[in-house]
């Protein structure tokens, strides 16, 4: 009795956590232009998609644009206003404007979380901030990309924050939290799904059925107090480690293929990628890394594409190994210079639509014309996963390196009048032939098992040999 | 299997049930309508979205509630990507959102199915034959115990029976829940239960009216016959409560009661006018709570002299830290007063009334719109009632039963508590039957 009690109140404090719960950085960690309303993929500048914001039209500045919607129920709208008005009127300490701020971003985590779509959520104005920076290159935190995994078995949908990569250079990598990696505890306290009460349930139910005995159940229950006592959800833990600040955490994360749980002490820091590196790997073949589709990467890679032509390089090597993606447009720009006006992806989108979206027109210097090969590994995710399978496709391009993530949702940033931001999911990315490679991932063409080591990198030198070896047999 | 666990399982799914609505324990609350005025502006929404719903403001950078939502509302509507949207519980879930600023676990949104299950609750009343059901080890449903008033009770249902069929149905492969449905409909509607009863598996068929019938509030007993030492226990306080601890008492009194332990341990609360009827019983007079409002206004709620319709009795009374609300006003009150001798831990320190309203499509808003003092004045908010003479809650060991309240060998309160009380009758406490108190 005592334990169900505690496990109520410990609810009620989680309340609040809970709602802020979950957050995927994966593909959608940057963010995507807003979309347009009369043409939704319309090209718009990100600066001023990001400014266009929603209370750009709030009733408080012109409230004509506050249209009534017919396919929006009116009757929990008015229950909404009902308890609003109430609070306003009754509540037993007068509600501040300060209040009344916190009480909308209540309404916008809760509503949005209820969604259980780690790509749909709420940001504060401070975590907006990170997500802006992100687009040009700097990161805060740990530096780890991360994910949430979400997998039904049963009654209960076991939900994981994974590390899908680690930025090169970042805090994350040094500490050695490697990809695939759970994160289970955060200093010790747990990570808590969307629903952390799910099992909760599930236990009275079986008890109140005489399928567990009293003393199991009391067990159980106990674990579960332990790991709800001062467990933090998903979304929050996310923000925890993406946080601009100085601070170390100890990490506790179940590592593929090790028994016991890894403890990694990670420190906060800034982490600043160049999204674009290349260099000569012998007179004909080149080599780009592309570590971030992201604005800058756009003229980088031209220059560097620009730069192998100039020096008669006829092969390259594009590796797309642990590259978390970035935006749509970039990623248009980048395919401009290897399959350029074809397509780089289906978009699906919601009521069964679809739409073809087009690498851009090669730049001024012409396109590449040279054999590519691509190099993927687990932590190519989301636009790098369009980009590698658009170049598959549409220039004959091998993978080369083992299966990609698997995540193609597209995800969109609105910007609202105070610095916060809601994301959502949009849409999602099928391959320019139509496959939808969600959770599945896009099988490298030649597979190299083992990473790189210093000194080593089996999957590059395989991919060298592909090109050099002109045909290869799959 | 007689395990304490099924005993308490009605509490327990409430519990659960309660998590739903994120809220922690049942409170001190009064209910009122809606008045005119607030309807004819919900009526006239969306208009009123534009001006009147969210404060008028000058500055653009500020996100009213309700625009922001219906405008993310909108977006999701034209753009969203993943499961269909259902306007009502995205909604409902956003209300919990707005609430969740506010820091305060009383005032919280109840669904229509929360807010009936409320109602039920603080009417006290439910439809039905009025038997405790429960799942044997070999995954029966039998009656765990007919309810003293009840269609089962006069039936001739007993403790023990195994349900076999409702309605000539087979029940065998339906969990408990949904063979309550089945027994469970209108009033003055009929169900047949066939059941198999004793050791020689005899068919008892039995055909029940069902009807309205009241939760059992109070639990009493004469605990030591010879020295008059009775023995009320209080669940909640809902409707019934004043008239069921009335009743209580009354029979206590036709055996010689002397003395009274009165046990509100575990007893989350209820309706504030309820608190103040059962504290009347026991204080002679003056306040028996102050509630304090928003305007800085203060109103006691002062003894009500038509429920001292009998004796007052030396008394102990029995608390612990799941005493909350209603009780810790009754407690207090006694404390405050001299009333009673306070036996326990301290209580939970809940020190607010919330006033439940009822919203537009049968949902219904706690508010915390008051706060209170004890009679005399006390602030007991997250401190709670402290206890005269303190004794721990004794938490079974893994693997123990929950050691039953009012078990006279091992409920080390009430042991105490019935010493207190030979006391202040003047009996010695040698006399005491039962265990030691640590």
């Amino acid at each position: 009795m005592s334990i169900i009690r505690k496990v109520t109140k410990m609810r009620m404090k989680r309340f609040a956590i809970v709602c802020l719960v979950i957050v995927a950085m994966t593909a959608g960690f940057i963010a995507r232009s807003q979309v347009d309303r009369n043409d939704p993929f319309a090209k718009i500048q990100r600066e001023e998609a990001l400014s266009r914001s929603l209370s750009a039209s709030a009733p408080s500045t012109s409230p004509t644009d506050v249209t009534p919607r017919s396919d929006v129920d009116l009757r929990p709208l008015q229950v909404f206003y009902q308890v609003l008005f109430r609070l306003r009127e009754e509540y037993v300490e007068p509600i501040q404007k300060s209040r009344e701020r916190d009480m909308t971003y209540g309404a916008l985590n809760a509503m949005l979380d209820s969604l259980h779509d780690p790509l749909t959520r709420f940001f504060a104005v401070d975590q907006t901030k990170i997500v802006v920076e992100a687009q040009s290159g700097k990161f805060y935190g740990t530096g780890a990309v991360m994910s949430v995994r979400q997998d039904k078995q049963g009654e209960i949908t076991e939900e994981k924050l994974v590390v899908t990569s680690t930025l090169p250079g970042s805090p994350a990598e040094k500490a050695g939290l490697l990809s695939g990696d759970v994160i289970t505890r955060i200093d010790g306290k747990a990570v808590l799904p969307y629903d952390p009460f799910q099992r909760v349930e599930k236990y009275v139910k079986l008890i109140k059925n005489g399928k567990m005995t009293d003393q199991e159940f009391r067990k159980q229950l106990e674990i579960e107090n332990d790991r709800l006592k001062d467990g933090i959800g998903f979304h929050k833990v996310i923000d925890m480690l993406s946080s601009n600040g100085v601070k170390e955490y100890v990490l506790t994360v179940a590592r593929p293929k090790v028994a016991s749980p890894v403890k990694i002490k990670v420190a906060l820091g800034e982490t600043v990628v160049d999204p674009v590196t290349e260099r000569l790997i012998n007179h004909s073949v080149g080599y780009i890394d592309l570590n971030l589709i992201i604005k800058p990467a756009e003229s980088e890679f031209n220059n560097a594409i620009a730069g192998f032509k100039k020096q008669g390089v006829k092969k390259i090597v594009i590796d797309l190994r642990d590259s978390p993606g970035g935006s749509l447009e970039s990623a248009q720009a980048i395919a401009g210079n290897l399959i350029p006006k074809k397509p780089l992806s289906i978009l699906q989108l919601l009521k069964g639509k679809r739409r073809t979206l087009s690498a851009n027109a090669a730049p001024a210097g012409g396109q590449w014309t040279g054999q590519t090969v691509v190099l993927v590994n687990s932590g190519t995710t989301g636009l790098s996963e369009v980009l590698a399978a658009a170049v598959h496709d549409g220039a004959g391009a091998k993978l080369v390196g083992s299966k990609t993530f698997g995540s193609n949702f597209q995800q969109t940033f609105l910007k609202l009048a105070d610095g916060s931001a809601v994301s959502m999911t949009t849409g999602k990315y099928l391959t320019p032939r139509g496959v939808d490679f969600r959770n599945k991932g896009l099988a490298a063409d030649v597979t190299v098992s083992g990473s790189a080591k210093p000194g080593m990198d089996p999957t590059l030198d395989k991919g060298i040999e592909v090109l050099t070896a002109g045909k290869v047999k799959g | 299997m007689t395990k304490k666990i099924y005993y308490t399982l009605p509490v327990v799914l409430l519990l659960i049930a309660a998590f739903m609505v994120g809220f922690i324990a049942p409170d001190v609350s009064a209910s009122r309508g809606n008045p005119n005025d607030l309807q004819a502006r919900i009526n006239r929404l969306p208009d009123l979205l534009k001006t009147l719903v969210d404060r008028p403001s000058n500055d653009d950078t500020e996100l009213p509630v309700l625009t922001t939502y219906y405008k993310v509302l909108g977006e999701l509507k034209d753009s969203y990507y993943g499961k269909a949207i259902d306007d009502r519980q995205l909604t409902y879930s956003a209300i919990r959102g707005m609430l969740s600023a506010l820091d305060d676990p009383y005032t919280r949104f109840l669904d229509p199915d929360s807010y009936k299950q409320m109602r039920e609750e603080n009417e006290g009343n439910f439809v039905g034959i009025g038997a405790q059901l429960q799942v044997n080890k070999d995954q029966q449903v039998y009656i765990k115990e007919p309810i003293p008033n009840s269609p089962a009770l006069a039936a001739g249902v007993k403790a023990g029976d195994i349900i076999f069929k409702v309605d000539n149905k087979p029940i065998a492969g339906l969990d408990i829940d949904q063979v309550v449905d089945r027994i469970r409909g209108e009033e003055g509607t009929k169900v047949k239960l066939s059941l198999i009863r004793g050791p020689k598996k005899k068919l008892v068929e039995l055909t029940i009216v069902r009807r309205m019938v009241e939760f059992q509030m109070v639990e009493w007993k004469m605990l030591d016959a010879a020295n008059g030492i009775g023995y009320i226990r209080l669940r909640g306080f809902n409707e019934h409560s004043d008239s069921q601890f009335e009743s209580a008492i009354t029979q206590l009194e036709h055996k010689k009661l002397k003395g009274l332990v009165f046990d509100l341990r575990q007893n989350p609360g209820g309706l504030l006018n309820v608190a103040v009827d059962i504290g009347s019983r026991f204080v002679e007079s003056g306040p028996i709570v102050i509630i304090k409002y928003r305007s800085g206004q203060q109103e006691e709620l002062c003894v009500e002299k038509s429920k001292q319709n009998h004796k007052r009795y030396p008394l102990v009374v029995l608390v612990d830290k799941q005493s909350a609300s209603a009780s810790e006003i009754v407690t207090g009150a006694i404390q405050d007063n001299k009333a009673g001798t306070v036996v326990g831990t301290n209580s939970f320190g809940k020190a607010c009334v919330q006033t439940v309203s009822t919203l537009n499509d049968g949902s219904a808003i706690a508010i915390t719109t008051a706060k209170y003092l004890t009679s005399k004045g006390r602030d007991i908010n997250k401190v709670g009632v402290k206890p005269d003479v303190f004794v721990a809650s004794v938490e079974p060991k893994s693997g123990e039963d929950v050691i039953e309240f009012g078990d006279l060998k091992k409920d080390v309160q009430l042991i105490k508590g019935i010493n207190v009380l030979k006391e202040k009758l003047g009996i010695s406490a040698g006399k005491a039957s039962g265990g030691k108190v640590r």
